[in-house]
C-alpha cells in the first residue's frame, strides 16, 4: 500500500458508492498504519471508514448539502494523491486533515450520530491496533483516540478472552504474598 | 508498606467503573503504597483535566493524588531505564521487515519505575505489558496469529522474563477480591457477593484484560 494510490482508491470508492469497499479499505489502511508507525494512514483509514457511514444514511446523501460536500471532499482528496505523487508530503498530509475535518463538518452539521464520527472512527483503528498487540497506550496514542473511551470499547468486545497468563488462583495467591 | 507501581489502564478502570475508593480502602486495610511514575500523572491528571468531557475522571484521581492515596514517584535512573525499555520491546517483532511499536512510554516508564523501587507488585490492566513481562511467548502466539509475516527476536524476550521475576502482576480485579476479602462490600449485606461480581464485571467492561472463563473462576472462588 502507498498512499496516492489508496486515496486514488478511496476517491473511486467513495464516488462509486462503495461501502463494503471503503470498510475494507479503511481496515487495510489501519493494518498499514500500525506496520508503518505512519499516523497518514491513521487519517485515511477514518476518512474511508467515515464515507461509509455517512453513505449509509439516504438522509445525508439526500440533503441539499451532500452535492457541494462530495465535490469538495473528491478535490481534496485528489490534490492530496497528486501532492504525494509529487513528493510534498508535507502538502499532501495537510490536506488529507483537511479531508478529515470536512467530513467531520458534515457529520456534525447534519448527522444524527450519537459520537462524532470521527471518534467513532479512530475507536475502531485503536481496537484493531490492540488486537494486533499493541498495548493500550500505543492502540490509543496512535489511532489519536482516548484511552478511556479505547479501554471502555475493548472491554464491550471479546477480545479480551484471548490473553489469559496465569490463573486466577494463581493471580490472588501472589497479591495475597505482596501483604 | 507493599509498594504497588500502577499503570494508567488499571487507574483509569477503577476510575471509571467508580471503584477509586478501593485504593484508599487497601491502603488503610493492608497499608499497600500506591505509586505512579510522572508520565502517568500526566495521561489521568494533568492531560485530562483540561478536556470538560473526561475531567471528572481526571478529577477522581487528582484526589486521590491529594490525599496522598496516591504518590507520584521517580528514580535517578528511571530516564534511562525507561529508554532501555522502550528500544528492546519495540524491536523484539517485525512485519514484513519493520519493527512494531507495541509499548508506549508510559508503560515503559512504571515498568521502569517498579525495576527501580523494588516495589512487590505492578497494577496493570492492558494485556501488552502484562503479556511481555508474564509471558511473551503468549505474546508471540498471540501476534501470530494477527500477523502473517512476523519475525521475533527472541533472545530479547530473556530481558523482559528477568524483569518480570521480580514483581507480582496484578489487575484492578485481583485488587476488589482482596478489598472483598477485607470487608470492603460489607455495606452490601447479603448482597456483598454480588457486589463483588458486579464490581468484577464493570471493571472489563471498562477495558480490564480479564476473559469470560476468569470471570466464572471469580464467580467460582467468591460464590
Amino acid at each position: 500500500m502507498d498512499l496516492a494510490s489508496d486515496i486514488k482508491t478511496l476517491e473511486e470508492r467513495f464516488a462509486g458508492k462503495d461501502l463494503v469497499g471503503l470498510r475494507q479499505l479503511s481496515s487495510e489502511a489501519a493494518i498499514e498504519a500500525f506496520l508503518k508507525n505512519d499516523s497518514s494512514f491513521v487519517e485515511l483509514s477514518v476518512i474511508a471508514y467515515s464515507c461509509s457511514k455517512l453513505l449509509e444514511k439516504q438522509y445525508i446523501v439526500n440533503s441539499p448539502e451532500w452535492n457541494s460536500f462530495k465535490e469538495s471532499l473528491l478535490r481534496l482528496l485528489a490534490q492530496s494523491r497528486v501532492s504525494f505523487n509529487e513528493g510534498n508530503f508535507e502538502r499532501g498530509k495537510a490536506l488529507l486533515h483537511n479531508s478529515m475535518m470536512l467530513v467531520e463538518s458534515l457529520s456534525t452539521s447534519i448527522g444524527r450520530f450519537v459520537n462524532s464520527l470521527i471518534s467513532k472512527a479512530r475507536l475502531k483503528i485503536g481496537a484493531d491496533m490492540y488486537a494486533r498487540g499493541a498495548s493500550l497506550g500505543v492502540a490509543a496514542s496512535f489511532s489519536g483516540s482516548d484511552k478511556k473511551d479505547l479501554n471502555e470499547y475493548i472491554g464491550s468486545t471479546k477480545m479480551l478472552d484471548k490473553y489469559v497468563t496465569l490463573s486466577v488462583k494463581q493471580r490472588l495467591q501472589n497479591a495475597k504474598e505482596a501483604v | 508498606m507493599p509498594l504497588v507501581v500502577c499503570d494508567a489502564s488499571s487507574l483509569i478502570s477503577l476510575s471509571e467503573s467508580c471503584n477509586i475508593g478501593v485504593l484508599a480502602f487497601l491502603k488503610e486495610k493492608l497499608g499497600f503504597n500506591f505509586v505512579i511514575p510522572p508520565s502517568v500523572k500526566d495521561e489521568i491528571i494533568s492531560h485530562p483535566l483540561h478536556v470538560k468531557s473526561f475531567s471528572f475522571s481526571a478529577v477522581r484521581l487528582r484526589k486521590a493524588l491529594d490525599a496522598g492515596v496516591l504518590t507520584v514517584i521517580s528514580s535517578p535512573t528511571l530516564v534511562q531505564e525507561t529508554k532501555t525499555i522502550m528500544n528492546e520491546s519495540n524491536s523484539l517483532f517485525f512485519s514484513h521487515h519493520k519493527p512494531l511499536k507495541i509499548i508506549h512510554d508510559g508503560e515503559a516508564q512504571c515498568m521502569g519505575l517498579f525495576s527501580s523501587v523494588s516495589a512487590k507488585l505492578f497494577l496493570v490492566d492492558e494485556k501488552t505489558t502484562r503479556m511481555l513481562l508474564e509471558d511473551p511467548f503468549k505474546l508471540e502466539s498471540v501476534m501470530r496469529s494477527e500477523h502473517d509475516d512476523l519475525k521475533v527476536e527472541e533472545k530479547k524476550f530473556d530481558f523482559f522474563k528477568k524483569m518480570g521475576s521480580r514483581v507480582k502482576i496484578i489487575r484492578s480485579t485481583e485488587l476488589m477480591a482482596l478489598a472483598f476479602e477485607k470487608g470492603f462490600f460489607d455495606d452490601y449485606k447479603e448482597n456483598k457477593v454480588f457486589a463483588l461480581h458486579s464490581a468484577l464485571y464493570s471493571l472489563r467492561k471498562s477495558g480490564c484484560s480479564i476473559s469470560s472463563l476468569e470471570l466464572d473462576q471469580y464467580e467460582s472462588i467468591y460464590a
